[in-house]
């Protein structure tokens, strides 16, 4: 017996015709992000299961390239600088930049824009070129970061040896990476505070709480979508973050005795200084299941409703 | 005011707090912008200068000979050619492509709707260091290594344009939508005369946020340029200072001449910029 | 039956079909074909290895070339040491190679050539000639499967070879380079050299290690040490660093350490030499160019590693080489292949205005041993006032160590056995941060592990 569907049903779905934006747009993203997204990701995950250079060897092996990963010390390590750097990423930057955003807040006109350009500029400037003048900032003992810092806090020049120090060279590029976005992250703080009506404050003020006490509990609790939509950025970021730790440590790669090695930089060298196509994949699919957890979260915290 | 005195007094205490908050803020714009005033000044030092055991803010010698060198050894001309070419049509092609989309996902409905949207949010997850691969074999498959094409298809559109759009048009009433249909006008239609114009300063933030990264990409380049005729500013920049780690004077050099002009364009057009940041319109 | 008669005609007609296809395929081996000068313009795109000295040494020899072949047109593109490495195999494996190709021998060892390029035997002359023309020890790695030569190596790259050192402050301390024959009088000269702060701390280093080099020479050192086969098995793709050789090594590294001749922490060597910031750098021979090119305030001058204590005195240059070599495309064909061909046939077979060019330039390019035998036969020729300081130190260089050159068959890339590995290690003991034994054990176990995953 043939599926008929009831009369009624019928008419309505002859009456929705295909709508040509919906075909042509649709149609586009979806080609695109096959192109871009989807089809490498497959290869990703089929090259995964080889071990290949791409031209003189390519077989099949199975699991044994996560094996390998979670045999090897340095992606232990690499994994954990990630995780390091997320962690005084996205707290200190977003602290810096709450604070920052705060005393601007409080003033005015001309000299408000001025500030705001101020704190903005170095958002414009080529990041690998920012790296390199960092890089010089930060010689050893002698260079100019070592000297102010000696003759502003008496710290003897021997100790500063920023990116050649195995404790402080991640610590060095997390503090350029932190500079550089902070007017970002002070301009969308901003324009959240400036979004709050002055009658919480008026209000809060009558009642007699401080400045700081207002900050706290009416400031800090409205900006949170912006908190949220911040820290899921940088934090996405640091898993990502490759180009300031390749050019300020580039030579050797990973920094001082592989201290400021990262995923990506783990990866990249595998792959392409290793000839091991493989074996960096698997770290890219490692990197994939976290991000794909931070995006979980993150929509997560997104689709929460904020009331007050 | 019964209290003269105790006015002074309050005025006083005004003042200085307003004192103390602009001196706190001058001297932390001075420490922020300090990096690139030392870039500045100090690539007109000679290399041996820059990192000497004697330490001078200002030059002993005042030289262009770094400058020199570095229009000699490498295309920054050329460099700046192919930055601006690829970054603009990057830009133009996100908007484009993030406007529609974002009307698409915000406003249209039809079947896959979710679908698709997942797939476009995976590609964020994907780090790009891996896409590299395949997409070099896909990208010489077409014909486009070393060509413009090359460097600007993996960008032309962007996930993230695509979220933003897609947040900003949810904020648009539906009844516009509604009532223009009604008048028989296509969803095209729609597009171009309705929701563009509404959304017009987010286009200013997405493209100019998206010029800048696209300004800033290096890796791509760094692997779908071959010759010396398709660089881009980051990669000339990337190979100048590998190659001369000696001369840090003309590594300073050029990187005056990538941040400079990028500077000079901000000092002008900063209001807009962070206007426009300013209205990302994110709501709880 | 028809079908058995056609069957047997189409069999007749394949065999004889065969034939003549074998006939024609080895009248056609018997004569090398001929490599024709390009009757018109032709253009070739040529990867070079970006470094100063090194870019002006290629443009000037360009120059030369394109008078000698005017129809011959070659595009040089200088890449970064590092991208070019990443570039070069995948390039070829997507089919977007360049038509002339420099790299290091140490790039493709342990992989076939014959996969990758161009064979240059018997295409250019026949491998007995170039035999004739090249020394055998470098030929190791970019000899194919089938016997055939698929690059052309001429120089030794930036392996561990030698100091560049500050005539003045030799000079300051009193010290005749030409009297450094051991370690124990280099020891003592960068005490002498080593300058110090009211507080006790390093101003200036005797001497200063720079990354690469330093990894090779603790490889060298072992293998000078007559360890090489203890501390290297390729047959069952093990390592073995502790060993008393490997502890020796990474002992003398620590000595300058802990004698405080040498500031692990100064800064990277390519900023801190020129500054002064130490007297010596232990570094490749590219480096007096190099440096030279862009400080010609600075004096620089170079001397050659002594031998290490208890070392088979033979093996000077050590056992962990890199020789630049000159690599082909495979895809190229009709008057791109010759020209690049003839490219290399004039490198090979007229050596000598091509590696005169560093050596006689002022300042100089670069100085170190030349793997072709022509050049060198014609500088042990050459009058003694037509000789300089650095053609000297070629000869020298050359004759007491290339033929002794026995790389180690090791699959790790040489990137990842260096830099990622061996080099980060060594820094670990030279800042405290691990002791010997531990360093020791350490890349024993990591560097077999990857061998084995290389090996399977």
């Amino acid at each position: 017996m043939l599926k008929q569907n009831p009369p009624a049903l019928r008419v309505e779905k002859r009456r929705r015709p295909l709508n040509p934006f919906v075909l042509v747009v649709a149609l586009s993203v979806l080609i695109y992000y096959t192109l871009v997204g989807a089809w490498p990701f497959i290869y990703n995950i089929w090259l995964t299961f080889r071990k290949t250079d791409m031209i003189t060897e390519d077989k099949f092996i199975g699991l044994r390239n996560y094996k390998y990963l979670i045999g090897d010390p340095v992606f232990w390590k690499s994994l954990w600088h990630n995780f390091y750097y997320l962690g005084v990423m996205v707290s200190v930057g977003i602290i810096t930049s709450l604070v920052i955003a705060a005393l601007i807040y409080r003033t005015r006109g001309a000299m408000r824009k001025v500030y705001t350009a101020m704190f903005f500029a170095p958002v414009v400037t080529s990041m690998v070129a920012i790296a390199l003048v960092w890089t010089l900032l930060y010689f050893p003992k002698i260079g100019v970061f070592a000297r102010v810092l000696s003759g502003l806090f008496g710290i003897s020049t021997e100790r500063l040896t920023f990116l050649q120090s195995t404790t402080t060279a991640l610590l060095c590029i997390m503090i350029m990476d932190i500079w550089r976005d902070t007017g970002i992250r002070t301009v969308i703080f901003l324009a959240g505070m400036d979004e709050i009506p002055d009658s919480l404050y008026e209000s809060a003020r009558i009642e007699g709480a401080s400045n700081l006490r207002q900050f706290f509990r009416i400031t800090i609790p409205l900006l949170t979508p912006q908190l949220i939509f911040i820290a899921a950025i940088y934090s996405i970021n640091a898993i990502r973050v490759y180009i300031p730790v390749y050019m300020m440590t580039g030579s050797p790669p990973g920094g001082p005795a592989n201290s400021t090695m990262v995923l990506t930089l783990f990866m990249y060298l595998s792959a392409f200084y290793g000839m091991r196509f493989g074996y960096g994949s698997a770290t890219a699919m490692v990197m994939f299941v976290i991000l794909f957890g931070l995006v979980l979260l993150e929509i997560k915290a997104f689709q929460q409703k904020w009331e007050y | 005011m019964a209290n003269p005195k105790g006015m002074n007094r309050y005025r006083a205490v005004k003042f200085a707090s307003k004192f103390s908050l602009h001196l706190v803020l001058i001297l932390g714009g001075l420490l922020m912008i300090f990096p690139l005033i030392w870039m500045i000044v100090s690539s007109f030092k000679p290399s041996l200068e820059v990192i000497s055991v004697e330490f001078r803010f200002f030059p002993k010698i005042w030289t262009l000979r770094n400058y020199s060198r570095v229009f000699r050894e490498v295309q920054i001309g050329r460099g700046y050619v192919n930055s601006i070419v690829v970054s603009s049509a990057v830009t133009a092609f996100v908007l484009l492509s993030a406007t529609a989309s974002g009307y698409l996902f915000a406003k249209l409905r039809f079947r896959g709707r979710d679908l698709l949207f997942f797939l476009v949010l995976a590609s964020v997850m994907i780090p790009p260091q891996i896409i590299i691969i395949p997409l070099y074999i896909l990208i010489n498959k077409f014909g486009w290594i070393d060509k413009y094409q090359g460097l600007v298809f993996p960008f032309m559109m962007n996930a993230f344009g695509i979220f933003l759009m897609r947040q900003f048009m949810y904020g648009i009433p539906s009844d516009l939508i509604e009532a223009a249909r009604i008048d028989g006008a296509t969803d095209f239609r729609i597009y171009f005369s309705v929701i563009i114009p509404l959304v017009r300063s987010s286009i200013a933030v997405l493209g100019i946020l998206i010029f800048l990264w696209t300004w800033d990409e290096l890796l791509w380049p760094l692997v779908v340029v071959h010759g010396n005729e398709m660089k881009t500013l980051p990669l000339i920049m990337a190979h100048f200072t590998q190659a001369e780690q000696q001369f840090p004077g003309e590594s300073l050099a050029a990187a005056t001449l990538v941040i400079g002009p990028i500077l000079v364009v901000y000092a002008f057009f900063q209001r807009h910029f962070v206007r426009g940041l300013s209205m990302t319109g994110l709501k709880g | 039956m028809k079908r058995s008669t056609i069957k047997k005609r189409a069999v007749l007609a394949v065999a004889f079909f065969l034939v003549a296809m074998l006939f024609v395929f080895v009248a056609a081996q018997k004569k090398a074909p001929e490599i024709k000068e390009p009757k018109a313009k032709v253009s070739i795109d040529w990867w070079f290895q970006d470094w100063p000295g090194g870019v002006n040494w290629q443009k000037d020899w360009v120059g030369k070339f394109q008078s000698m072949h005017p129809n011959i047109n070659v595009n040089l593109i200088p890449i970064p040491f590092d991208d070019l490495f990443a570039k070069l195999i995948p390039s070829v494996a997507q089919k977007t190679e360049p038509e002339i190709m420099y790299g290091y021998d140490e790039w493709v060892s342990g992989k076939d050539v014959s996969k990758l390029f161009l064979p240059l035997t018997p295409t250019l002359m026949s491998t007995e000639e170039f035999k004739e023309y090249v020394y055998e020890a470098p030929l190791k790695n970019v000899t194919g499967s089938d016997g055939n030569i698929y690059g052309y190596p001429f120089l030794t790259g930036a392996n561990a070879f030698g100091f560049t050192y500050h005539k003045d402050l030799f000079k300051q301390a009193g010290i005749d380079p030409s009297k450094i024959k051991s370690w124990d009088d280099l020891k003592a000269a960068t005490k002498k050299l080593a300058a110090y702060n009211t507080n006790k701390s390093i101003k200036r280093s005797g001497v200063l290690f720079s990354y690469t080099e330093t990894a090779n020479a603790f490889l060298d050192m072992i293998q000078m040490q007559g360890a090489r086969d203890k501390v290297f098995d390729p047959k069952t793709h093990t390592w073995n660093f502790n060993i008393p050789e490997a502890k020796k090594a990474m002992e003398t590294f620590k000595w300058f350490v802990d004698n405080k001749v040498y500031d692990p922490q100064s800064g990277d060597p390519f900023n801190s030499f020129p500054n002064k910031l130490g007297a010596m750098l232990l570094i490749g021979p590219w480096n007096v160019g190099s440096s030279m090119t862009n400080f010609p305030e600075l004096d620089l001058g170079y001397i050659l590693m002594p031998p290490f204590p208890t070392a088979d005195t033979k093996l000077v240059l050590g056992s962990v080489v890199s020789y630049g070599t000159y690599f082909v495309s495979k895809r190229v064909t009709g008057d791109k292949k010759n020209a690049a061909l003839i490219f290399l046939k004039e490198m090979i077979t007229n050596p000598v205005p091509y590696v005169d060019i560093p050596f006689y330039n002022k300042p100089p390019y670069w100085v170190g041993a030349v793997c072709n035998k022509k050049y060198i036969a014609d500088l042990e020729k050459r009058p003694a006032e037509k000789m300089n300081e650095y053609s000297r130190t070629a000869l020298t260089a050359t004759n007491k160590g290339l033929p002794a050159v026995n790389t180690l068959e090791t699959k790790i890339s040489e990137p990842i056995l260096i830099r990622q590995v061996l080099y980060p290690e060594i820094e670990s003991v030279l800042l405290g941060k691990k002791s010997i034994d531990e360093m020791l054990k350490y890349i024993t176990d990591y560097l077999t592990n990857q061998e084995k995953q290389l090996a399977e």
